[in-house]
């Protein structure tokens, strides 16, 4: 309500009461109203569809990144699309870990924003509540050269995209370019060399290390990538086979116990995904993964360090490079009134301009999920090329099966990394891996 | 007539409020719900609780609970009495003083954790900074990284959160018993001990096990306090009811098992009720 509205302009209780009356049975009967079918929408403008109350609303919730003005840049795109095709847009930008109760909220309900954020491999599991966004899936992937597998892998589910792939984080080995060359240390390109170069850092009083704790981003990336680069993996490609219980796995782990009891800060057992960033901006942490966003945040908050920050690729072991990849993908809600006035912002800002515009304000923290994002001339920066060349080797949670209800609970129940915890703090990898595939059965057996 | 009428606001939104929710949760737990998945909510029985009892994180969150609310509330109970003992003296500045005991409790507790967790940064935080630069030890512990510290680390956020409630409440209590009670005793020649154990201890026991009662099931059901310090781990040394079931039912979208987490204890909760209500009772008989 206005409050700086003047007197005679508000209304007496008894109003607003006939008024809540009358709206309340205005929405009930709308409700009761058939659907109409939604037109197909073409290119980046709206359906000229005007609502009789005014212009059509779309509300978007999106989660919020870690880029200077990744932001600012994309409401303020949103806002404009808006602006030209007459359509009030609502976005709201929340935190990452407010998206995933909300989005249950919004499925269950039925009622919530029309476009919102959905993680990883969520389109599988509200496929039924979602909107089949293929017309405008297939156009893109036509018009950008086509996306990326893992996004196709997240969003194409029986066949039909039931949301449109927007964007992703591939981590980086994060690392002290000074620290290095004063202690004359070579870049790892193994763990093994990994392991060697963290003993001789902490040896120096610096920090090594990721979270080996319930750290959903840093933790989980972690574990999954280098159980990956031993051969190890959960299940086999169908999905449904376990395959955990193997040599590769207990290489790994043994690899994880050294790396924590040589190389790793003891307290990583306890960080949460922010640790590593506060410790390398505070100068004590020489050799991590991440995302860009501490080198992004370091312009800001430790400007000291940002020519000493440098990146580069995960390590491989036995079984290759691998790095687990995290996604997000607009999905659209079954629910929503303003179908197509969503799909029309939804390509709008898949479109290469914007896009263009908001991957590279995003400053490496993000990357795009259609080929011709790899153009960018942002990608030139040797400091952010690793984040274009680790597509090459990322996959998402469930490798090198699809993406599956069990894989995505073993993601949110820290599996890997509670196996890992096990190992480090001194049982026998078999045991652990023993109790991790009990965890995966009866996961599986859920279905 | 005009009673009943009186009575269906309350009623209304008790059932709306609380009868509701609880049967849809029983309901709920009965069934394989997921979260917006049309073909799930069929009716399956015990399986949900068949299930957790056969899981290792479940069995652990058992105890992980048990522990935490025992220890917890035993502590809050020892520490809120001293602190009633203390503000029932004739202290300088008393209303401020007691006004001021209470903030831990009023504070949000999700904003008190995050304070928590920058105290108890390994690294970074002020309590290791203080052990160290005392002596007291070369290296501090790894508060949130251990199963020990762990679980010790968040059962000392519920009690610094919990103390003022114990003992702002025991004090209230302290006020309405005679002084005359106390004025006898010292005639008879009773010593500060004598009077606490027999007059102060009985005559509060009625207000401390209604306070012990509620505490028990508000710890019993905490979840800021780890989802912000541990989020259960590590490992899931400190994964309690409450955080385990926001990760089955609200992550994973199980909400039929979620439920199932939930009500677990409550046929447990509701015979402590019982008994300590019972025991009131009786008291006030």
């Amino acid at each position: 309500m206005d409050g700086n509205k003047p007197l005679a302009n508000r209304v007496s209780r008894r109003q607003l009461l006939l008024g809540m009356g009358a709206a309340g049975l205005g929405a009930a009967l709308g409700a009761c109203a058939p659907a109409t079918p939604a037109p197909a929408p073409s290119g980046t403008q709206a359906p000229a569809v005007v609502k009789s109350g005014g212009k059509p609303k779309v509300s978007m919730v999106v989660r919020s990144f870690f880029g200077p003005d990744t932001d600012k840049t994309f409401k303020a795109q949103a806002e404009e699309w808006g602006k030209n095709n007459n359509v009030d847009v609502a976005c709201d930008i929340i935190s990452m870990n407010d998206i995933p109760a909300k989005v249950a909220a919004a499925a269950e309900a039925g009622a919530g924003p029309d476009i919102i954020h959905l993680f990883d491999g969520t389109p599988f599991l509200y496929t039924d509540r979602l909107v089949d966004v293929s017309d405008i899936a297939t156009a893109i992937d036509k018009e950008s050269g086509g996306f990326y597998d893992l996004a196709k892998q997240v969003c194409v589910v029986n066949g039909a995209w039931r949301a449109l792939p927007h964007t992703g984080t591939t981590h980086l080995i994060v690392y002290r370019g000074d620290i290095f060359q004063e202690l004359k240390l070579q870049f790892p390109d193994t763990w093994d060399q990994f392991l060697e170069v963290g003993k001789i850092l902490r040896q120096n009083k610096y920090l090594v290390g990721w979270p080996i704790a319930h750290a959903a981003g840093d933790g989980n990336t972690f574990m999954y990538s280098i159980l990956w680069s031993y051969g190890a993996k959960e299940v086999q490609q169908d999905g449904k086979t376990l395959a955990l219980d193997s040599p590769e796995t207990i290489k790994a782990l043994q690899m994880i116990k050294k790396l924590y009891d040589e190389a790793f800060d003891p307290a990583a057992t306890s960080w949460d995904d922010s640790s590593n960033n506060r410790l390398v901006l505070a100068g004590q942490m020489a050799l991590t993964g991440n995302s860009s966003s501490i080198y992004n945040a370091s312009f800001k908050d430790a400007p000291q360090l940002t020519e000493k920050i440098s990146h580069g690729v995960y390590p491989q072991g036995p079984g290759g490079r691998h790095l687990r990849a995290e996604t997000q993908s607009f999905g659209l809600f079954k629910y929503s009134k303003v179908q197509d006035e969503a799909k029309a912002l939804m390509k709008y800002m898949m479109s290469k301009e914007p896009y263009g515009k908001w991957i590279t304000a995003a400053m490496g923290d993000r990357v795009g999920m259609t080929k011709n994002m790899a153009d960018l001339e942002l990608w030139k920066n040797p400091k952010l090329k690793p984040v274009m060349d680790s597509m090459a080797f990322a996959h998402m949670n469930g490798w090198p099966g699809p993406v599956t209800r069990p894989a995505a609970e073993a993601f949110n129940n820290f599996t890997l990394i509670d196996m890992a915890t096990m190992v480090v703090k001194g049982s026998k990898p078999e045991d652990a891996v023993k109790w991790a595939v009990d965890q995966y059965k009866a996961m599986l057996a859920k279905g | 007539m005009l009673g009943y009428l009186l009575l269906a606001p309350g009623l209304l939104l008790l059932l709306t409020f609380v009868a509701y929710p609880f049967g849809l949760a029983i309901y709920l737990s009965l069934t394989n719900k997921l979260i917006a998945v049309d073909a799930s909510g069929d009716f399956v029985g015990l399986t949900n609780f068949a299930r957790l009892l056969q899981n290792q994180v479940f069995r652990q969150t058992v105890v992980n609970t048990f522990n935490y609310t025992f220890v917890a509330v035993v502590f809050k109970l020892v520490l809120g009495m001293a602190m009633a003992l203390a503000l029932n003296e004739a202290l300088p500045l008393k209303n401020l003083v007691r006004g001021t005991v209470l903030l831990p409790w009023i504070v949000p507790s999700t904003l008190s954790a995050l304070a928590w967790l920058w105290m108890y940064d390994s690294n970074f935080g002020v309590l290791n900074w203080f052990l160290v630069a005392t002596g007291l030890v070369e290296k501090g512990p790894n508060w949130l990284g251990t199963e020990f510290w762990a679980m010790l680390s968040i059962q000392i956020v519920n009690i610094w959160r919990g103390v003022p409630f114990f003992g702002i409440s025991l004090l209230a209590g302290m006020q309405t018993i005679p002084q005359d009670l106390y004025e006898a005793a010292e005639v008879d020649g009773a010593g500060p001990w004598h009077k606490f154990w027999n007059i102060t201890v009985p005559l509060l026991m009625p207000v401390t096990a209604v306070v012990t009662l509620f505490s028990t099931i508000q710890t019993f059901a905490d979840f800021e306090i780890v989802y912000v310090l541990t989020r259960g781990g590590p490992g899931n040394s400190t994964h309690l009811f409450a955080t385990l079931t926001q990760q089955v039912a609200i992550q994973n979208g199980r909400l039929g098992e979620g439920a199932a987490i939930s009500l677990f204890m409550f046929p447990i909760l509701v015979i402590v009720v019982l008994l300590q209500l019972r025991y009131v009772r009786r008291q006030g008989g």
